[in-house]
């Protein structure tokens, strides 16, 4: 390339300073937020890894002919394990129950001594809260604290989690605890991989609109710049010469941007870092990319970059005698629609494959995260064809001026009308699909009281063979706040079905038709999962008078409170300290918090703030593709205004131009991103369903409504200075 | 003049310190075909825009048909344009993404017509310039000849008071030309339009009713063509 050549194209004032600057801006805030979740990426499976011996992983007990589980002997090569599910005021942590011998030979995570049977560990986080609560409502459940779980045991510092020692003989009646060898060392991949999509999602959904902001800019440039480049035709560089120019800026800008990103995202990964995944907030170096990765990121966006804007100027070539002639994009087809088709297809697979085949997560993921992203680029794919088949209806139903220019341009320019809006709707793709999921917990999470319910401060414990249920009840009476305390029973020979309790005590805890006396078979299930699960708003209550007492053996021991945390958490704990199983007590408002779990809380935050980001490149690039679009047409528009077209009907016209395009493609972007929800959360749960979008989605949706008016009314005074009468020759 | 549409007295007009005019009195009578002469940089394009109400003169009046244009806001100026005054230029103003028949409706459709009153009349116009078979042509299919047709049709179907043509034909070959301009001088002659023409070719000028001769901003002479 003549020196001459590249000073006439790159030493291009302050617009060109402003374009590049705005390249920076974008590429920056993409890259940094790309290695924040490329970090995420890959450390998330390093982090279930340390979190592996929460999980048992051995034999369970083994039963006898008279269904009576045959005792296993303590041995110092192994250890029994069961998991603890627990609960204090609605947070959940994780646990383990463990027992081993004082002779074991079993290696600890992280080499800590074994817990004795009363004595336990907690994490950081859960020592916080143990100490921040009477010991009577949470820490005298284990018995006593040994010490903090190390760094190396937990997924973050905001991690909740207990490894408690228990004596082997107890424990071996927990029907839950298994006997195992050692410590898993690697977690399920299962428990990562959801977050893993997620964040390739997140990633992907960045890449879109930065990508679109790069080949935008680059039209910006050419049509800023026409005079120019022709001149550096006229002295002799060919179209090749000219594609490597323009692409060489671009790489330096890009470069510059993915630069300045690395160093956002150091500043950032702290804040980032405060983000909950899978129930603990992370470390630092769990966002954190090697040297290496980082370069590969850098390099990549540069390379992505020159390539885009290379081929931008390669296909847009301008021509050595001045502006280009004017060229229609060849005809759209329905073909443009096949890769949206390809992503809906291997979703829609792989989302049945991991929802039919068991332990198929992992597999899958991989197809799961492809068929994403060819829905993600296939609506920006099919989006000029959409863009096309509305301007002929625009074109046939428009009566105003600016309409049918709009609809000219949009027919014959589809692909470059529909650029300037495919990042935000890509956005909006990618907002609805976490509103979706999102929408899941919210509809998970309304426990009410009603009529013939179980009072949701009530606290159900599930009782063990061992367990003593008169001595239980006794352990909780005095309790301030207990006002009472119900023991249900089984009937071994199911002579009667349902959980048997006397009627006054039945009545207690909320059964209705309940006879005057005598025993009453309750279904429990019916009174704790309410009518949308049972099919019925008045739980069976019958009468059991022919149960022989003497042949009932306790089941449930119900207590009931005054729904004071006091109350409820210090019966909690007392129960947990004597009972003998891994479940520990829970009201109706427990196993909520338990089966609904955070991970779509915490993933909507975390898309919601990538949205954030996504909305503001796209906004840019809306912004920068409105003013090119009015720039490419500079000399005609200034030819009307001349002729007496007020600046209002070419403001409507780029209007119009933005918002077609953007208004059909939302609606499928919308509908599209709801889908995607339901068969993601339809694969990973038989709980979790599709629910109305929080107020968040709408507020999403607002913004990038707002942001693209914004976008457009930015325009609106470079497109009166563009076509000044007295700016513009018209010879 | 016994019926002048445009009445132009002491046009001044400058760009910081280069005056484009030094004062220019001009008469052009309705159903007139003025050519406007003169070497590049004279002030043949400041003039007509003047005269157009594109620029606002710095001293001087305009009168176009009876309405005084310096009295009159930039706003109000445009829609005068739009209702009255018709352009055509050398290259590049028709809307490359239209076809033929929006590209002469436009003008319409801006001024508030209903978009089947609109296509027929740009048809009606299209034909009369014999166009018809090109209605649903973009520019770009289309000759320089038979797109130039396409704006001058554009010009003329708001039914103006004046053309403002600049170097209609400049972009054409000589066959090319001489059927453009014959077109649109047999319209507007037929219609009684007022056509200013800016030219530097004599050929061009020849079909003129007169010509204007414009030297350094000032008119240095006005003749009836033919007359020198």
């Amino acid at each position: 390339m003549r020196p001459a050549a590249a000073r006439l194209l790159l030493l291009n004032g302050a617009p060109a300073y402003g374009r590049l600057a705005g390249i920076v801006a974008g590429v920056a805030a993409g890259t940094a937020m790309m290695l924040v979740l490329l970090g995420a990426f890959l450390h998330l499976p390093e982090r279930e890894d340390r979190v592996a011996w929460l999980t048992p992983d051995g034999d369970y007990a083994q039963f006898d002919a008279s269904d009576q589980m045959i005792p296993r002997e303590p041995q110092s090569d192994a250890l029994l394990s069961a998991t603890l599910v627990d609960v204090f005021d609605g947070r959940t942590f994780d646990g383990l129950a463990l027992a081993v011998t004082p002779d074991t030979t079993v290696t600890m995570p992280a080499d800590i001594a074994p817990p004795a049977a009363g004595e336990y560990y907690a994490s950081p986080a859960m020592i916080e809260l143990i100490d921040s609560v009477p010991a009577s409502q949470l820490g005298d459940r284990w018995g006593t604290l040994l010490g903090p779980l190390p760094d190396e045991m937990l997924r973050g510092p905001s991690h909740r989690a207990v490894l408690a020692g228990v004596d082997w003989e107890e424990l071996d009646t927990w029907s839950s605890a298994v006997v195992q060898e050692e410590f898993r060392t690697t977690g399920p991949n299962s428990a990562s991989a959801t977050f893993r999509i997620v964040v390739a999602m997140g990633a992907i959904a960045l890449l879109v609109p930065m990508v679109l902001l790069i080949s935008i800019v680059s039209a910006l440039g050419a049509a800023e710049r026409r005079e120019r480049l022709a001149t550096v035709r006229l002295i002799g560089a060919g179209r090749r010469a000219m594609a490597i120019l323009s692409g060489l800026e671009m790489a330096v800008a890009s470069l510059a941007g993915a630069l300045v990103g690395v160093g956002i995202a150091a500043a950032v990964r702290p804040l980032a870092a405060q983000l909950s995944i899978n129930g603990s907030t992370m470390t630092v170096a769990d966002v954190t990319t090697s040297p290496a990765w980082t370069a590969v990121v850098v390099l990549g966006i540069a390379a992505l970059g020159a390539g885009t804007a290379a081929w931008r100027a390669y296909r847009d070539d301008v021509g050595a005698l001045g502006a280009t002639r004017e060229r229609a994009e060849k005809p759209v087809t329905a073909w443009r629609t096949s890769t949206l088709v390809a992503g809906i297809v291997i979703f829609a697979g792989s989302t049945a494959a991991i929802r039919w085949i068991p332990n198929s997560a992992t597999t899958w993921q991989y197809p799961l995260i492809l068929g994403f992203a060819l829905i993600a680029f296939g609506i920006v794919a099919a989006g000029p064809w959409i863009t096309r088949r509305t301007s002929l209806a625009l074109g046939a139903r428009t009566s105003s001026a600016a309409g049918v220019v709009a609809a000219g341009r949009l027919g014959r320019h589809p692909r470059a009308t529909f650029r300037a809006v495919a990042g935000l709707v890509a956005a909006v793709f990618i907002v609805s699909v976490f509103a979706g999921g999102s929408s899941a917990i919210a509809g998970e999470s309304r426990v009410v009281d009603a009529e013939g319910m179980l009072a949701t401060d009530t606290l159900v414990t599930y009782l063990g063979d061992d367990d003593d249920a008169q001595a239980l009840a006794e352990a909780v009476d005095g309790i301030e706040g207990v006002e009472g305390a119900a023991v249900g029973w089984f009937s071994p020979d199911a002579t009667v079905s349902g959980v048997v309790f006397a009627a006054d005590d039945a009545r207690a805890i909320g059964a209705i038709d309940v006879p005057p006396s005598g025993l009453v078979a309750v279904d429990l299930f019916d009174m704790m999962v309410g009518p949308e699960l049972s099919g019925t708003d008045r739980p069976g209550v019958a009468e059991a008078s022919d149960a022989d007492p003497t042949a009932l053996e306790p089941s449930h021991l119900l207590v009931l409170t005054d729904g004071s945390r006091e109350a409820i958490e210090t019966a909690r704990t007392a129960i947990v300290a004597e009972a003998s199983s891994s479940l520990a007590p829970s009201t109706r408002v427990d196993m909520e918090v338990r089966g609904a779990a955070d991970v779509n809380n915490e993933l909507s935050v975390m898309a919601y703030l990538g949205m954030g980001i996504a909305i503001a490149i796209s906004a840019l690039a809306l912004s920068v593709a409105s003013v090119a679009a009015m720039l490419e047409r500079r000399r005609t528009f200034g030819l009307l205004r001349l002729g007496g077209m007020p600046v209002r009907q070419l403001r409507q016209t780029i209007a119009t131009e933005a918002a077609v395009p953007l208004a059909v493609t939302l609606l499928l972007s919308a509908v599209l991103g709801f889908a995607v929800a339901g068969a993601v959360l339809e694969s990973l749960s038989d709980d979790l369903s599709l629910q109305w979008p929080d107020p968040r989605y709408w507020l999403a949706l607002a913004t990038s409504l707002a942001v693209a008016a914004l976008g457009i009314v930015g325009t609106f005074s470079a497109v009166r200075r563009s076509t000044e009468l007295e700016s513009t020759r018209f010879e | 003049m016994a019926d002048p549409i445009i009445t132009a007295s002491g046009l001044t007009k400058s760009f910081g310190a280069t005056a484009a005019l030094r004062g220019i009195d001009l008469e052009v009578a309705r159903g007139e075909v003025v050519a406007v002469m003169g070497p590049s940089g004279s002030g043949k394009s400041t003039l007509i825009h003047c005269l157009a109400g594109v620029l606002a003169p710095d001293t001087g009046s305009v009168a176009v048909d009876g309405t005084e244009l310096t009295a009159l806001s930039a706003d109000a100026r445009a829609r005068f344009r739009l209702e009255r005054i018709g352009f055509v230029f050398q290259f590049g103003q028709l809307l490359p993404d239209l076809t033929a028949v929006e590209n002469v409706a436009l003008p319409l459709l801006m001024a508030g017509a209903r978009r089947r009153d609109a296509n027929e009349r740009s048809l009606q116009w299209l034909d009369r310039l014999d166009l018809a078979d090109q209605a649903g042509k973009s520019p770009g299919d289309m000759s320089g000849g038979q797109a130039q047709r396409v704006a001058i049709a554009r010009a003329l179907a708001p039914q103006p008071s004046v053309v403002f043509a600049d170097e209609p034909t400049g972009s054409l070959d000589s066959v090319a030309a001489e059927n453009v301009l014959t077109a649109m001088l047999d319209v507007v002659r037929e219609s009684g339009t007022t056509v200013v023409l800016i030219t530097h070719d004599a050929r061009t000028a020849a079909h003129a009713d007169r010509e204007v001769i414009v030297r350094d901003g000032l008119l240095s002479g006005t003749a009836p063509v033919g007359a020198r």
